[in-house]
């Protein structure tokens, strides 16, 4: 209770305290945007959280939902989120002021969903076995199969699937309440701190501020994460949940915010589900269910184009939209793959060895888990998106350089997006290594360097390998976001070469649906190139490292 | 006259590598009162058996009655324990036992009472409120049986109910499923046992059924004779020359699915009585 009012007091004098030094006439609004984001994410979380329960339901009992929903909704999933804003919002702009809330929303709504939906499908397919059969023998079927058995046990996954769900909406809230489209910016009627911060960095060009909008999002996010979540987490698995993957944590730190993470994070079974959800995804699907998947996706796509463009794509449109601008960047296709290639790999670079060393440290000594865990609370609460801005803003004017400060932020924004995924992995993976086989190497006289080569990383592998999975598909949607600044007032948008910049310059500056379609294309031909033929393999090589226990 | 009657059952299971035949012509029939124990190999197929007689599986070929009708799905006249329990992890003790009789539409007095009563019988008063996860692995077996129980079915399954316990537990719980099925009070009197422990198998049942390695047929029975409690012949000679008579069976059972000659069941029987 006194941190709920605490928390609440605080809150009421920073946004005072904002208001009445900043000099801009939007800021005197921060009241009323503070509560419709919050209102406006918490309306996408319940729809959310309705829409990946009935579908993560259908899908995990029905044989026929599934081959056709799950490879569906997953490469949905694994194609760059920020790659449709600009196709939902061309069709939702026609209807109005209510057109941009409900495109606001759909964005939101794109990048909350499918944790809770992958969720959902885990907890069902994670039922025993023993459990399942034991209620189909004494009569549980159907409705009342749902009602006993699969609410309950999904119900802690649902809870820690909406934090995440939470978490990202807030992620996203600063890219989807600034829309820029044909050349225009385009914001909800309704306002929202996203607009605001936006608005601070882009517009006013006023770095103090921005800083101090983004500490104040955060603490929202963080102060909501500490309070309500905690307390529903702990309700939906009251003692009778036996935890998948427990964690000794105690003592990391005295921060609150810190224990209650853990306990959202580690105590329970959304991780290693998500994880093992990711590792099932690859090796399960058979070649029927991705090609009706891809057939799917492809369809949906024809189906977008024809609303977008008003008729179903002719040689005509499509040749027209190959000819005109930015099309001309197209000759350079190869090169400006390489070169969105190459930062990715550079961050992930970075984060792999940074994740790693972190991670083992964090998972086996207490006092480095009590730097790094406060740490990746403050990371994980950051809406990295809104860090773009700032980080863009504060390089140019070091550097000088424009192009080069961007180039910077870029792989910045991407290692502090994907090291959170590798970290979290690396720090499970490392604490779930069991005991015999560490009693194993000390034995055998494993010590240092050698025990890390030897007996840590080999046990790691395969969670290394799911967790660069989800690194590097959040990494694909930051870099559609960080290889482009937009427009700001009366500067000109700026870009770094690459097939996302070209996606953003299709989009947002010229509205060439055609080559923005294109570009998706070949982003998600890329990702699904590399699952195929880096990921599946080297899960299935590491495969038989994996420990059982 | 009998009350399950297993007739020619044959199942195969499809795999990634084809189809594997885990039943071949099984065919036996338990009469009333009759405590029957099922021994063989791992992967002979027992267990899929007994889920075929619970409903939760169909034969391919070949039939199980329940007196007279044909068992299609799980009905409450035959109920079943789980060798990891099956109970579900977010439901009491007691709601564990209340949910089936909830299934059969007992109103919530009544099923609560039966839950109280049933949980009584099998030593876990006061346990009511308490969650599977902070029972140890013999008290979570006696909710499995008395949920089974509260269904006051004519027929037991249980499905190696043991074999995840330790010894000492193990014991116990052998004693007390014993008593349950001597009990005149109680309707539920046959009880079909799955085990791989011969021992246990002796030491419970009225006849040992033993089956073969992969796929699983009847290579014979053996009845044991011995009276009741047994306990006191525990160290006895005439208990060892059931056991080994078991085993024997099962040995046979080895060499004869290499050349898959079937064995009948008189060959069995006089196997037995020349030891």
């Amino acid at each position: 209770m006194i941190k709920l009012t605490g928390g609440l007091v605080a809150l009421c004098i920073a946004a005072w305290l904002i208001v009445s030094i900043a000099p801009y006439p939007e800021i005197k609004s921060l009241p009323l945007y503070t509560v419709s984001t919050i209102f406006r994410i918490l309306i996408v979380l319940v729809i959310s959280v309705a829409w990946g329960v009935s579908f993560g339901i259908l899908a995990a009992t029905n044989k026929v939902a599934s081959v056709i929903l799950t490879p569906f909704i997953d490469l949905l999933q694994s194609i760059p989120i920020l790659g449709y804003f600009p196709i939902v919002i061309g069709f939702l702009f026609a209807i109005g002021p209510l057109g941009i809330e409900l495109a606001v929303m759909v964005l939101l709504f794109t990048s909350m969903a499918w944790a809770i939906f992958f969720g959902v499908l885990g907890a069902i397919r994670g039922i025993p076995a023993n459990v399942a059969e034991s209620s189909r023998s004494f009569g549980l079927t159907g409705w009342r199969y749902i009602r006993h058995v699969i609410l309950p046990a999904i119900t802690p996954t649902v809870v820690s699937g909406a934090n995440l769900a939470w978490c990202d909406g807030w992620f996203f809230v600063i890219a989807a309440e600034w829309i820029q489209y044909q050349g225009s910016v385009y914001t909800p009627p309704s306002g929202g701190l996203g607009f605001l911060l936006a608005k601070a960095a882009y517009d006013y060009k006023d770095m103090s501020l921005a800083v101090i909008l983004l500490a104040y999002i955060t603490f929202i996010v963080v102060y909501f994460n500490a309070l309500t979540w905690h307390r529903l987490m702990e309700r939906a698995s009251t003692g009778t949940y036996k935890p998948v993957l427990r964690m000794d944590l105690s003592g990391v730190g005295k921060l609150g915010i810190a224990k209650a993470t853990n306990w959202l994070h580690f105590g329970r079974l959304h991780w290693p589900k998500s994880f093992s959800i990711v590792s099932q995804r690859l090796r399960k699907y058979t070649h029927v269910e991705r090609t009706t998947a891809i057939f799917l996706v492809f369809l949906s796509t024809v189906f977008v184009l024809y609303i977008v463009l008003g008729h179903f794509p002719t040689i005509a449109t499509i040749s027209e939209g190959l000819s005109s601008p930015p099309s001309e960047e197209l000759v350079k296709l190869p090169i400006l793959i390489v070169f969105t290639m190459g930062r990715l790999f550079l961050a992930y670079g970075i984060s792999l060895v940074a994740a790693i060393g972190m991670g083992v440290l964090a998972a086996e000594h207490k006092r480095f888990a009590t730097v790094f865990f406060p740490l990746y609370d403050i990371g994980q609460g950051v809406p990295i998106l809104a860090l773009f801005p700032v980080i863009s803003l504060g390089l140019t004017g070091f550097l000088g350089n424009q192009g080069l400060a961007l180039e910077l932020t870029c792989i910045i924004m991407l290692v502090l997006d994907m090291i959170w995924y590798m970290f979290l992995n690396v720090v499970s993976a490392v604490k779930n290594i069991p005991s015999e086989i560490n009693e194993v190497g000390q034995l055998l006289g494993f010590r240092g360097l050698k025990r890390i080569t030897h007996i840590v990383v080999p046990s790691i592998l395969p969670a290394i390998v799911t967790g660069s999975i989800l690194s590097w598909g959040t990494g694909w949607n930051t870099i559609i976001f960080a290889e482009y600044l937009p427009s700001t007032g009366s500067a000109k948008p700026v870009s770094i070469p690459g097939i996302g910049s070209l996606l953003d310059k299709a989009g947002y500056e010229y509205g060439n649906t055609v080559v923005l379609v294109l570009m998706l294309g070949i982003i998600s031909v890329l990702v699904l190139l590399m699952e195929a033929f880096v990921w599946r393999r080297l899960l299935r090589k590491f495969e038989k490292y994996h420990v059982e226990v | 006259m009998s009350v399950v009657e297993v007739e020619n059952v044959t199942k195969t299971f499809a795999t990634d590598h084809g189809k594997i035949l885990v039943l071949e012509n099984v065919s036996f029939s338990v009469g009333n009162d009759e405590f029957i124990c099922l021994v063989g190999p791992s992967g002979c197929g027992k267990s899929t058996l007994l889920r075929i007689i619970a409903g939760l599986e169909r034969a391919d070929s070949g039939r199980v009655l329940f007196r007279g009708q044909p068992i299609e799905k799980p009905t409450p006249k035959i109920t079943m324990v789980f060798q990891l329990f099956g109970l579900l992890p977010w439901k009491t003790a007691l709601e564990n036992i209340e949910v089936p009789l909830e299934v059969l539409g007992v109103p919530k007095p009544n099923r609560m009472h039966i839950a109280e009563e049933y949980l009584r019988m099998v030593g876990l008063e006061g346990f009511e409120t308490t969650y599977p996860h902070d029972l140890s692995g013999g008290m979570k077996q006696r909710v499995g049986i008395a949920r089974a129980l509260a269904l006051k079915p004519d027929v037991l399954l249980m499905d190696e109910p043991f074999s995840s316990l330790d010894e000492l537990t193990a014991k116990t719980l052998r004693e007390l499923v014993l008593n349950i099925w001597q009990n005149p009070v109680l309707p539920t009197n046959t009880f079909i046992m799955v085990s791989h422990n011969v021992e246990e198998a002796v030491f419970m049942a009225d006849r040992v059924i033993v089956m073969s390695r992969r796929p699983g047929r009847v290579i014979g029975e053996v009845h044991i004779d011995l009276p009741r409690p047994r306990s006191s012949y525990l160290r006895d000679k005439e208990y060892f020359r059931y056991v080994d008579d078991v085993v024997a069976l099962l040995e046979k059972g080895e060499t004869a699915t290499k050349d898959r000659s079937p064995i009948s069941l008189t060959a069995d029987q006089s196997e037995v009585s020349k030891r």
